[in-house]
C-alpha cells in the first residue's frame, strides 16, 4: 500500500514518467515497478496510459486529498464547527466509518473523507462506484439531543445546501430529485446518503455522505447504472481544485445541519423548491413492490413528496421517484 | 401462525375497547390480551402436540399464567420502509429467538433516504418479528417483541 500510495504521488502530476525513474522513485526493480502499475489499474481503479519507451502517465491528473489545503478553504467559523477532519488513503466506506466511530464517543463535526472506497454505499445497499482520487467521498457526523424521527427534514436540507454550493461556484442547470438526488440535464452528479442512530426519544447522531463526481472518466463509471455527469463536465473551464471543493463542502454542510438543529427545515425549504426537478411532471413512485403514479405536485413543509393522484393529493415520506410516460399515469 | 396475522391482531386490538382476543388455528392458538395500561403480554401458541397423540385438555387458568410472556413491543418510530438487514443480501441484524443487549441494531427504517438504525433499548430475547424485509411501516406499528 505504501509502495503504491508514493507511485500515485509520483504519477499525480499527469506527467510522463519512464520505468527507470519510477525504479529509482520506489527503490525497486523495473519488474517490480510494472507489477506495482499494474495494481494502480486493478486495485486502485486508475486509467494509465504508457508511451513506449518513454514511460506511463495517469489519464487523469489527480490532486490528493490535503487537510491543510481543505482547512484552508474554510472561513474561521467554519473550522470553528469542523471538530476533527479525517483523511483515509482507502476505506470501505466513509459513512459506516463515522457510523462506527460515533458508537464510540467521537464528537459532533468530526468529518471522514478518503480517496478511495472499497464499499462505497448508496441507498439501500447500492453500491456507489468510487474509484481512487477522482471523485470526492466525504461524511460529516452530527449530534443533535432531537428524536431521530425530527430529522427527516435534513435529507432536503442538505440537498439543497449542496444545489446551492455548486451554483455559488458557477454550476448551471442543477435540480433535486426528491429527496437529495442532484442531477444535472437529468444526469447524476451526486448523491447523498443519510444515517440515523440513537434513543428513540433522542440524543441521537446523523451521518451525512455526500459522494460528489468530480473527473471520474467513462471507464471508471462503468457500472454506473444510471446515467451520470460529473462537476468537470457542468463547471468546463471554471472547475475547482478538489480540495478547495472539500473545503466548501464541509463549511456548507456543518453550516447546514448546525442551522437544522435550531430552526429545522423551514429555512432550506424554499431553496429545494428552486431546484425540484419534476414538479408538475408525471413520475411514479416505487414504495416496496408498489409504484403509484400521479403528478408531482413539490414537497409540503416536513418535506414529503406530495402526489395529486386519481385519489387525490396524498404526501409519501419513502419511495424512490422516477418519471413516468403521461400515458402511464391515467392507468 | 403467519406473523402478519399476529401483527394485525394485536393491531386490533389497540383500536378496540377489547381487552382480550384468542384464536385457534388448526392445532396453533394465540391469545392476545391487554393488562395493565402500559405493557402488552404476549401469549406464545400452544406446543404442537406429537402425533397421534390425544387433543389436550382445556388449559386451566394457573397453567395459561405459566405461558404467559410478558414481551416489550418495540415499536417504529416514524413512517418509512422496514429493512432487517443492512443491505440487500447480507445477513439480517436479528432473528427470532436470538438474544440481543440495549445498543443492539435491530432493523433499519428509511424515511426521507434517511437510513435510521432502530436500536434496542433493553436487553432480552427477540421472540417474534412482526414486519417483513421491505415492508412499509406506519408510525407506532409494532415491529419486534423483544422478551
Amino acid at each position: 500500500m505504501e509502495r503504491q500510495f508514493a507511485l500515485i504521488e509520483l504519477l499525480a502530476d499527469g506527467r510522463l514518467h519512464s520505468g527507470e525513474v519510477i525504479a529509482r522513485h520506489l527503490g525497486v526493480t523495473r519488474a517490480a515497478v510494472w507489477k506495482a502499475l499494474k495494481k494502480l489499474v486493478e486495485e486502485f481503479g486508475l486509467e494509465l496510459e504508457s508511451e513506449r519507451g518513454r514511460g506511463y502517465r495517469l489519464r487523469i491528473p489527480l490532486e490528493l486529498l490535503n487537510g491543510e489545503r481543505i482547512r484552508s478553504a474554510l472561513s474561521d467559523a467554519g473550522r470553528e464547527r469542523l471538530a476533527a477532519l479525517n483523511i483515509h488513503r482507502r476505506i470501505d466506506s466513509t459513512n459506516a466509518e463515522l457510523m462506527r466511530l460515533a458508537s464510540a464517543g467521537i464528537p459532533s463535526g468530526t468529518a471522514c473523507l478518503a480517496e478511495q472506497q472499497t464499499a462505497g454505499r448508496g441507498r439501500r445497499g447500492r453500491t456507489w462506484v468510487s474509484p481512487f482520487g477522482v471523485n470526492l467521498y466525504l461524511s460529516l457526523l452530527w449530534r443533535y439531543p432531537l428524536a431521530p424521527a425530527a430529522l427527516g427534514g435534513a435529507s432536503l436540507a442538505v440537498g439543497a445546501v449542496l444545489a446551492d454550493m455548486l451554483h455559488g461556484l458557477g454550476a448551471e442547470g442543477l435540480a433535486l430529485k426528491w429527496p437529495n438526488d442532484l442531477l444535472w440535464r437529468r444526469r447524476k452528479l451526486a448523491g447523498l446518503l443519510l444515517e440515523v442512530a440513537g434513543e428513540s426519544q433522542g440524543p441521537c447522531h446523523l451521518v451525512v455522505g455526500v459522494g460528489l463526481n468530480l473527473r471520474m472518466g467513462a471507464g471508471q463509471g462503468r457500472e454506473i447504472d444510471q446515467p451520470w455527469t460529473t462537476l468537470t463536465e457542468v463547471l468546463g473551464e471554471r472547475a475547482v481544485g478538489r480540495n478547495q471543493l472539500a473545503g466548501h463542502l464541509l463549511e456548507a454542510l456543518s453550516q447546514a445541519l448546525e442551522r437544522y438543529g435550531r430552526e429545522g427545515l423551514e429555512p432550506f425549504l424554499e431553496r429545494w423548491r428552486a431546484y425540484d426537478a419534476y414538479l408538475g411532471e408525471p413520475v411514479g413512485l416505487a414504495i416496496g413492490d408498489q409504484v403509484i403514479a400521479g403528478r408531482h405536485a413539490g414537497i409540503a413543509a416536513d418535506g414529503s413528496l406530495q402526489l395529486d393522484t386519481p385519489t387525490g393529493r396524498r404526501a409519501f415520506q419513502a419511495g424512490e421517484v422516477s418519471l413516468r410516460p403521461l400515458e402511464s399515469t391515467q392507468a | 401462525m403467519d406473523i402478519r396475522k399476529v401483527k394485525k391482531l394485536i393491531e386490533l386490538l389497540e383500536q378496540s375497547d377489547v381487552s382480550e382476543i384468542e384464536i385457534h388455528e388448526g392445532e396453533e392458538s394465540v391469545r392476545i390480551s391487554r393488562h395493565g395500561s402500559g405493557a402488552m403480554p404476549y401469549y406464545m401458541p400452544q406446543a404442537m402436540p406429537a402425533p397421534g397423540a390425544a387433543p389436550p385438555v382445556a388449559a386451566g387458568p394457573a397453567e395459561e399464567a405459566e405461558e404467559e410472556i410478558a414481551g416489550e413491543i418495540v415499536r417504529s418510530p416514524m413512517v418509512g420502509t422496514f429493512y432487517r438487514a443492512p443491505s440487500p443480501g447480507s445477513k439480517p441484524f436479528v432473528e427470532e429467538g436470538r438474544d440481543v443487549k440495549a445498543g443492539d441494531t435491530l432493523c433499519i427504517i428509511e424515511a426521507m433516504k434517511i437510513l435510521n438504525q432502530i436500536e434496542c433499548e433493553q436487553a432480552g430475547t427477540v421472540k417474534r418479528i412482526l414486519v417483513e424485509n421491505g415492508q412499509p411501516v406506519e408510525y407506532n406499528q409494532p415491529l419486534f417483541i423483544i422478551e
